[in-house]
């Protein structure tokens, strides 16, 4: 027989778990010894895998086997890949459940346990979760019924009072309740008497619901199985306390058991997601996804990202006036900390890692946005999240036909007169050109634009800043992509949007070392010397021309100047209808990246609702950043990977470009029926979401004929 | 102002809840199950390792007669 060449030295290193580094002593330090640990698992399962096949390829090709023989080995190798895949997968997910208390993980080939503790659902009467044939201790089986409790004498004798009677409560919440105060006591007196004397911590898990623990599940703590039998006793108080619970702002939201109970939500929708893309539910590139040793974690961070915000979101839906109360504490956190009203997403994130309690107060930062449209605020200046006050302040800098007019502002910003546009204003498809053709049309462009003094210049240049201007910087994750070069090309001087450049804030910008450029272009062109117009288009040299990048909608085209700002905004002067540039187009982009979370998110909640088609993948560096790519199919609208901020303002530029643009744009899944244009246009992007969710006609009811009106 | 939530990567509450209130005895003992768990991986691991290990050897062994009409034949049928 041959000998078998060993493992590789590669595999063996990277099987040997390496020496344990410093022992964990803070939680930390124990998530960073779990994901360690995860690491080695996934190397060295993937160093086995990827041995067993450099092996059987150098043996094939040394010793030259006969093909059924490969076949053979090739199967069977295959079938250990598998099992080692596998392997690793579980041993993953079974540090990850260490590390998490075995709580809410998925494991494969377990039901996540998962037990609701809500206030709402211990006073709504929901048994304990008690099997029937699960071993109870004597003291606590009594205590099970109110009836035949050994504590039931006791308690009424205590508060006077029948049970079930409706005695209005004085105090405002059940804690504050002498009757409620007396039923923890005795129930934790009657359990201490028949277990002896344990730690009150003991006390509260083993005493709430001993067989739940014996049972490996999560029990009812003390507060929860008191909270069950005052509701039991007493209805009418619990239910009065229940209504107050509804509005009740604690001191700090982790005490409140609304929210509270949205984590526990939050853990089972992200389970039963996961559970749904491993299974192949979400189509086969989230099935690879979610069974990949490497990769299933990202998954589910992103998953668990998403639904923590849907269920923030019902939050606010549900209890407004508790999200009212929590986005004061961000309002108030903003006033002692005004550095953090500038800061960039990024920038925030990075702050709550480093500020002890910075991820409670961002609690209250992602309700204070949410809360916003929806619940009354007594100062809306004060309640804006840091980058939500820098869009507001861009949104009212969108220049339109006439939209710097004061007054002209509604909820959406637009009025009816806003959308009367000229709609020659705007472009269409340019083609592609030569320079001899390319100076023919502009030089009939300039027989049409006439003759201009330069006192009439000048005096117009003032005129510029009033144009229509979309920044770059608000589709900057869009223009910063590399698109399809399509040369030289005449494009409709109306339908540039914008400048890609910081330094630019309207069509009348000048730079202080080159104050009168526009005037300057524009004097050059009305020459009509073709020596000056090569001086400026530079039509035979490319590397020098105007440069544009364009985004293509379904009405038409928008373009943002990459380079040659001053020449567009000089032919804008001069009413130039067409000018020669290079262009580059991003409307077919197939891939983009962010290292914004939220940004992610955002994309897969698009891709959940029709808006993409495509997939987000996590990829870590060797620095341990997190970046996010976004592998398109298809969109919408080739802008829709922007953030949702910059979406509403580029939909709600485009819609003034070309009226009617945006009415006729349709979903991506389903009937492919078409999207509310109001859901598109609406500046907060809560529409948006409102339909995102299926939750369309709610959003209706709420805004009323404004809203109709916006989606017809 | 607020509880503290060191991590964003951990956003189940639950889990945060359970890792905050740790004690230093508590991690000890997480770390010694995980390490147990690397154990029974490394073990496990070993026997998937040996299982390869014998296939490889079968096919090793099958190639050591009739080599060159065994090759020939593959090639014939592969170019034919």
């Amino acid at each position: 027989m041959k000998k078998i060449p060993e493992s590789s030295p590669r595999e063996e290193v990277a099987a040997e778990v390496a020496p344990n580094p410093k022992a964990p002593e803070t939680a930390g330090e124990l998530l960073g010894y779990a994901e360690t640990r995860v690491v080695q698992v996934n190397e060295s399962a993937a160093a086995v895998i990827s041995a067993g096949n450099e092996t059987f390829g150098s043996l094939v090709k040394s010793e030259k086997p006969e093909r059924d023989d490969i076949e053979t080995a090739q199967a069977g190798l295959n079938a250990v890949a598998r099992e080692v895949d596998e392997l690793s997968r579980v041993t993953s997910c079974r540090i990850e459940a260490e590390v998490s208390g075995g709580y809410g993980v998925s494991v494969p080939g377990e039901e996540p346990v998962v037990v609701d503790s809500s206030f709402e659902t211990a006073f709504a009467g929901e048994p304990p979760r008690v099997a029937a044939d699960a071993p109870v201790r004597p003291g606590m089986a009594q205590s099970e019924s109110a009836d035949s409790s050994p504590l039931s004498g006791t308690t009424e004798a205590t508060l006077s009072g029948d049970a079930g009677v409706a005695d209005p409560p004085s105090p405002n919440y059940l804690e504050e309740d002498k009757r409620y105060l007396a039923i923890k006591a005795e129930i934790s007196s009657a359990a201490a008497e028949s277990n002896g004397v344990l730690s009150p911590q003991h006390q509260d898990v083993l005493f709430g619901d001993p067989t739940a623990f014996q049972r490996g599940e999560k029990p009812r703590d003390l507060d929860q199985r008191a909270q069950q039998l005052f509701a039991e006793r007493y209805p009418d108080a619990a239910s009065q306390y229940l209504a107050a619970e509804r509005t009740r702002v604690y001191d700090s939201i982790n005490g409140d058991p609304a929210f509270q109970a949205l984590g526990e939500e939050t853990t089972r929708i992200t389970n039963q997601d996961l559970a749904q893309a491993r299974s192949g539910d979400w189509g086969q590139a989230a099935a690879a996804e979610a069974n990949s040793p490497s990769r299933h974690s990202g998954l589910s961070q992103r998953v668990s990202n998403r639904v923590e915000f849907q269920q923030l979101r019902d939050f606010v839906k549900t209890y407004p006036e508790k999200a009212a109360g929590y986005a004061v504490r961000w309002d108030q956190f903003v006033a002692e900390h005004p550095e953090v009203a500038k800061m960039s997403n990024d920038q925030w994130f990075k702050w709550c890692d480093q500020n002890s309690g910075g991820w409670g107060i961002d609690k209250y930062r992602q309700i204070a946005r949410l809360a916003e449209p929806t619940v009354p605020k007594p100062e809306p200046e004060a309640r804006r999240a840091p980058m939500e006050s820098v869009t507001r302040q861009s949104t009212t800098e969108v220049a339109g036909p006439g939209a710097s007019e004061p007054g002209r502002s509604e909820e959406l910003g637009f009025t009816e007169t806003d959308t009367e546009v000229d709609e020659e204003y705007w472009g269409t498809e340019e083609e592609i050109i030569d320079s001899e053709e390319a100076m023919a049309t502009i030089l009939a462009g300039l027989e049409k634009a006439g003759e201009i003094s330069e006192d009439e210049l000048i005096a117009h240049k003032e005129e510029l800043g009033a144009l229509p201007y979309l920044s770059g910087s608000d589709a900057d994750i869009l223009l910063g992509q590399r698109g399809k070069d399509l040369g030289l090309r005449m494009v409709k001087t109306k339908a540039i949007a914008g400048s890609m450049s910081s330094a630019f804030n309207d069509w009348g910008t000048e730079y202080a070392d080159r104050e009168g450029r526009p005037v300057a272009v524009a004097k050059e062109l009305l020459s009509g010397d073709q020596a000056q117009i090569e001086e400026v288009f530079h039509l035979n040299k490319s590397n020098e021309r105007v440069k544009l990048k364009k985004i293509a909608g379904p009405a038409g085209e928008l373009y943002f100047t990459e380079d040659g700002s001053h020449r567009v905004a000089g032919c804008k002067l001069i009413n130039l209808p067409e000018l020669p540039a290079d262009v580059e187009d991003l409307s077919g982009i197939s891939e983009i990246a962010t290292t914004d979370s939220n940004l992610a998110m955002e994309w897969d909640e698009r891709i959940n609702a029709g808006l993409i088609t495509g997939v987000v993948e996590e990829i870590r560096d060797a620095s341990r950043q997190t970046h996010y790519k976004l592998k398109i199919e298809t969109q919408t609208l080739p802008w829709m990977v922007l953030p949702e901020a910059q979406l509403a303002k580029f939909n709600r530029f485009y819609e003034q470009a070309y009226p009617g643009g945006l009415d006729k744009v349709k979903s991506l899944k389903g009937e492919r029926r078409v999207i509310p244009k109001a859901a598109l246009l609406n500046e907060n992007g809560v529409a948006l979401n409102f339909y995102m969710h299926g939750r369309w006609d709610e959003y209706l009811q709420r805004h009323g004929d404004g809203a109709s009106r916006q989606s017809k | 102002m607020e509880d503290s939530q060191p991590n964003r990567q951990i956003l189940d509450p639950a889990r945060n809840a359970v890792l905050g209130s740790l004690s230093a005895a508590q991690i000890s003992e997480k770390v010694k199950k995980i390490d147990l768990i690397m154990t029974e991986y490394r073990a496990k691991l070993d026997q998937l390792k040996r299982k390869r290990r014998e296939i490889l050897g079968q096919l090793a062994a099958k190639t050591d007669s009739n080599k060159i009409e065994k090759i020939r034949k593959i090639l014939y049928e592969k170019d034919s």
